[in-house]
């Protein structure tokens, strides 16, 4: 639980950092002290952690959708993708609101499948675009 | 070792003129009349991936400015994402029925 709450809170601070040093677009000493102390400051949500090895595998596996992204826009560009079709998708099944969103944004960045909604069991109701029936 | 200017220009060209082919082949099927979730397919297209594209485009171009090109690119990307599942999740109950919500008994 604790190596949980440290990864959750590394994220969040170096998230929170590294916004600000793109914002301010200065890289010094004292922006950089600044800024680590407002990430340290703001408050932070108070939602299930996820464990680190889950947050990384569903990270990597949004990293693996962007390839798989573009090459569904070609194909959907090349060829009529007509037949639509409601599917579902399994996901991780986790709590973890972080964890959730991932697998959401990695369902919905492929332009042939949008994510509707979750079910009970953790799966993803799925709108996907195909070319033929039941293919 | 320097990369010849002329060959960054091309480079950044290619990602301009693909990210607005993008653009167009998702923007066109708005004026179809394929459903509204067809439509929403196309959008991911054009919005999230085009303009990705040409943002990477703009990268080489300006490269003193890249905290703020990167910053677009992230934020475009996550929004133009989770807006299309905004979209997607606030229509199902006119075109998915409630009931595909629901696991088999």
């Amino acid at each position: 639980m604790r190596l949980r709450r440290a990864a959750s809170w590394g994220l969040t601070t170096g998230f929170r950092l590294g916004l600000w040093l793109l914002l301010t677009a200065d890289f010094g000493r004292f922006n950089l002290i600044v800024g680590l102390a407002l990430a340290v400051a703001l408050p932070r949500a108070r939602s299930r952690l996820a464990s680190p090895s889950l947050l990384l595998r569903s990270l990597w596996a949004v990293l693996l959708s962007i390839p798989q992204a573009y090459s569904e826009a070609v194909s959907m560009m090349l060829r009529p993708h007509r037949v639509e079709r409601l599917t579902s998708l399994g996901g991780s099944g986790s709590s973890s609101s972080l964890v959730v969103f991932l697998e959401v944004f990695r369902i919905t960045l492929t332009p042939l499948t949008i994510a509707l909604g979750r079910r009970p069991d953790g799966s993803y109701l799925v709108h996907e675009l195909g070319r033929r029936r039941g293919g | 070792m320097t990369i010849d200017p002329s060959l960054i220009r091309l480079f950044s060209a290619v990602l301009l003129i693909s990210g607005l082919a993008f653009w167009l082949v998702g923007t066109w099927p708005l004026l179809g009349r394929s459903s509204y979730l067809a439509k929403l397919h196309g959008l991911s297209v054009s919005d999230t991936l085009g303009s990705a594209l040409m943002l990477l485009g703009l990268l080489p171009l300006r490269p003193a400015e890249w905290p703020v090109l990167s910053l677009a690119l992230f934020s475009l990307v996550i929004w133009n994402t989770l807006f299309g599942y905004v979209l997607g999740f606030c229509s199902r109950r006119s075109t998915a029925p409630l009931e595909a919500m629901e696991p088999p008994p």
